[in-house]
């Protein structure tokens, strides 16, 4: 807790008996404005003296003395009722303009005066400085609590520099070098020395935290330990500059050290787990990934194992026609397994991303026709119907990449959809983009998994009755639409009525002419 | 192969691919084999056509592999074996504890495939007549005298080893898990696959003609161990 450990510091600044920093309050407005006080207040003892007795004329003076004392500080209080004294002697007490003491009857009434006259001045004075200076441990409370608040905020290390910065060195005329320890190496996180010192000032921070305590080189600096739940994390090192003033108290300083070691340590721990939920992400992923990759090679394997050991033990007994149907089942699983070999290296290469400065412009026709060729022997009964603008729509994407995307939109349009129904590719122009859409009649896809299709290893798993794929497909299609600035999602049911539309759009590559 | 069984086989596998070569090639072996593609499909299958061995792929769409053994298990005790691309212990010990028979991993050949098969039938028609003796080529065990004889040599057995092997010669050819094991030896007082191992090992030392190369009982890394049958 930064703000209470602060307060309690702040407690202790009050100014230690004897304090004599009100003798420097004297300087030209001050001394202008006492001045001018003084003479009203001369003036008024002058005029008061008409009426009746000089006491009242005493009294006028005692309280302009006064006023200078609560306006402009005790030292020209103090002035000023001597001065009062020796006016009030010469001019005002009877005889006027004569230092005369005739006798006790004349001395009591004059003592009496300038004890007044001066107590009542410098009583003043002392309260106004009282109240200077409480103002000024209120201000600096209320800039600790602003400067607090914005430590509270900081979320790494690398915010510290800014917020030394903000606690203002230069005002409490301190140099600060902040080390914390990471991966048993001292890390330099803040200085606001231009040139540190480095070796010897990292040593001091080796030695204060392998104390526990404070200590001091000899040079002005010391090292304070930050310690944490598990220990010493670090080191901040202080400097008193060079000045006839110092301002930061030591107990300043304490809550100083407080406030950057509490910050820094939260700042550690949230780095320390921001890390850990990124290596646990990662970790997630590729269990998911060896979890894809054993079942999806081996399903294919298994046909081609149970195939071919088919072939060998019961070749004989088995019919030509059986035999080749085996034969052909190997081919087909070949191929499958080359395919998300294909899918498996394509993921990695979006992953080391793509230079989009360097892929040709090519015509989204010739990447429907490869793709559509490469789905024809897998339609089963299922037809394609293509509705395609004429005139060529050119963007720029790579073509090998572009022509897999729409042939694992294919895909899952297959697997999903029931024999005989038809599965439409259209491609339209609209203002800028080129769009590109596959629409099938097959079972659709829930409106909760609308975006999560697109995740990696996501699949839609209630009614399935289909070979299914292995949850890449759609993943990569994002991807890399994505990565060459297009746009993809899908839509379920589609606008024709039924099944899934996956609807990319792609920027058109600007032709010059 | 001969004397080889007619079975009505009750294939469930969602992968038409593998679905496409088994069927052939079980027939050809002379199985009448019938399939399926989704799990209810399956469990409505296992009641109308009564088959003697089920094939179960674990990793359906519609329904949990353990869910839809347990509802076959409601109404019939045939054999099932499950066929898995997963290979993980847990999820084949949760099958097994769900009432599946055994596990074979995918991919698998087809002639182990099908050893498999007959054990289990072998097992599941055995237990009905209530089996007083083990005989394979090697292994004679007589399970009312308690004794047992390797290649005609008789082996003295402490009373433990001789649990755990007859807890293993009633599944023959099939995985018993180590909870199973523990039961038989140790009444489930112990959880602790350390002993297990322990008896297992001993049991290779009487037993098996190379215990560092098991060939009779064998295990199932994880799983449990299994008594390797070579037919008479």
């Amino acid at each position: 807790m930064t703000t209470p450990t602060a307060l309690r510091h702040l407690a202790t600044l009050r100014p230690r008996w004897p304090d004599w920093t009100w003798l420097h309050d004297i300087d030209a407005p001050r001394l202008a404005a006492t001045a001018v006080l003084f003479a009203l207040a001369t003036a008024a003892s002058f005029l008061a003296q008409d009426f009746e007795k000089p006491v009242t004329a005493a009294l006028v003076y005692v309280l302009g003395v006064t006023l200078i004392g609560a306006t402009q500080g005790p030292m020209l209080a103090l002035i000023s009722a001597l001065l009062a004294a020796a006016i009030y002697n010469f001019a005002i007490a009877e005889p006027a303009f004569v230092f005369r003491f005739a006798g006790l009857d004349d001395f009591v009434p004059l003592v009496a005066f300038s004890i007044c006259a001066l107590t009542s001045g410098v009583l003043a004075g002392r309260l106004k400085s009282k109240a200077q200076q409480s103002q000024r441990s209120a201000e600096e409370l209320l800039s600790l609590l602003e400067i607090s608040k914005a430590f509270q905020r900081a979320v790494t290390p690398s915010d510290l520099p800014d917020l030394i910065a903000l606690f203002e060195p230069s005002k409490h005329n301190i140099e600060v070098v902040l080390y914390a320890r990471q991966n048993d190496e001292m890390e330099l996180i803040a200085s606001t020395v231009h040139e540190p010192t480095e070796p010897a000032l990292r040593e001091l921070a080796h030695e204060t935290m392998r104390r526990r305590a404070p200590v001091g080189d000899g040079g002005g600096w010391t090292a304070y330990p930050l310690i944490g739940a598990e220990g010493a994390f670090g080191a901040l090192l202080v400097r008193l500059r060079d000045h006839p003033q110092p301002r930061a108290t030591r107990a300043a300083i304490d809550a100083f050290v407080n406030m950057v070691g509490l910050t820094l340590e939260r700042c550690l721990l949230h780095e320390r787990l921001a890390t850990s939920r990124a290596i646990e992400r990662s970790e997630a992923f590729k269990t998911t990934l060896l979890s894809s990759v054993s079942h999806d090679m081996r399903t294919p394997l298994t046909t081609i194992s149970a195939s071919v050991s088919g072939l060998i033990d019961y070749g004989d007994s088995l019919s030509r026609d059986t035999q080749l149907q085996l034969l052909g089942a190997i081919r087909e699983q070949c191929d499958r397994l080359n395919r998300y070999t294909a899918n498996l290296l394509n993921l990695s290469r979006l992953q080391s991303g793509i230079d989009v400065g360097r892929l040709p412009v090519i015509d989204l026709i010739d990447v429907i026709g490869g793709a559509t060729n490469a789905i024809r022997p897998r339609l089963g009964t299922r037809t394609i119907h293509k509705a395609l603008e004429i005139n060529s729509l050119l963007v720029k994407a790579d073509p090998i990449l572009l022509e897999q995307v729409l042939l694992n939109i294919l895909e899952n349009a297959v697997a999903y959809s029931p024999d005989g129904s038809a599965i439409k590719i259209r491609l339209t122009r609209e203002p800028g983009h080129a769009r590109l859409e596959v629409v099938d009649q097959g079972i659709g896809i829930p409106p909760a998994e609308l975006e999560r299709v697109f995740e990696r290893f996501h699949r839609v798993e209630q009614h399935r009755g289909q070979t299914a794929g292995s949850g890449l497909g759609l993943a990569i299609a994002k991807g890399f639409v994505e990565a060459i600035g297009g746009t993809i999602h899908a839509q379920s049911p589609s606008k024709d009525g039924a099944g899934t539309a996956i609807i990319i759009r792609l920027k058109l590559a600007e032709t010059h002419p | 192969m001969s004397l080889v069984r007619r079975l009505r086989v009750l294939l469930v596998d969602d992968e038409p691919a593998l679905t496409d070569v088994l069927e052939p090639v079980l027939s050809s072996a002379g199985h009448q084999v019938s399939c399926a593609s989704t799990a209810s499909d399956g469990i409505k299958s296992a009641a109308s056509l009564n088959p003697d061995v089920i094939l179960l792929d674990l990793g359906l769409p519609d329904m949990d592999g353990k869910q839809s053994i347990a509802q076959i298990r409601t109404s019939s005790s045939v054999p099932i074996i499950v066929i898995s691309a997963r290979h993980q212990e847990a999820e084949k010990i949760a099958a097994l504890d769900a009432g599946a028979d055994d596990y074979v991993n995918k991919p698998f050949e087809i002639g182990e495939l099908m050893a498999r098969m007959r054990a289990a039938v072998r097992r599941h028609e055995t237990t009905s007549r209530h089996l007083s003796r083990f005989k394979s080529r090697e292994l004679e065990i007589d399970f009312g005298a308690r004794t047992v004889r390797l290649l005609g040599q008789e082996v003295k057995l402490s009373p433990k080893e001789f649990d755990l092997l007859a807890t293993l010669a009633n599944q023959a050819g099939q995985v018993v898990t180590h909870k199973r094991l523990l039961n038989a030896g140790w009444g489930g007082a112990s959880q602790d696959t350390q002993y297990l191992r322990t008896y297992m090992a001993l049991l290779r030392q009487k037993l098996e003609e190379d215990p560092s190369e098991p060939r009779l009982i064998v295990t199932e890394p994880g799983v449990g161990y299994r008594l390797k049958v070579n037919d008479v």
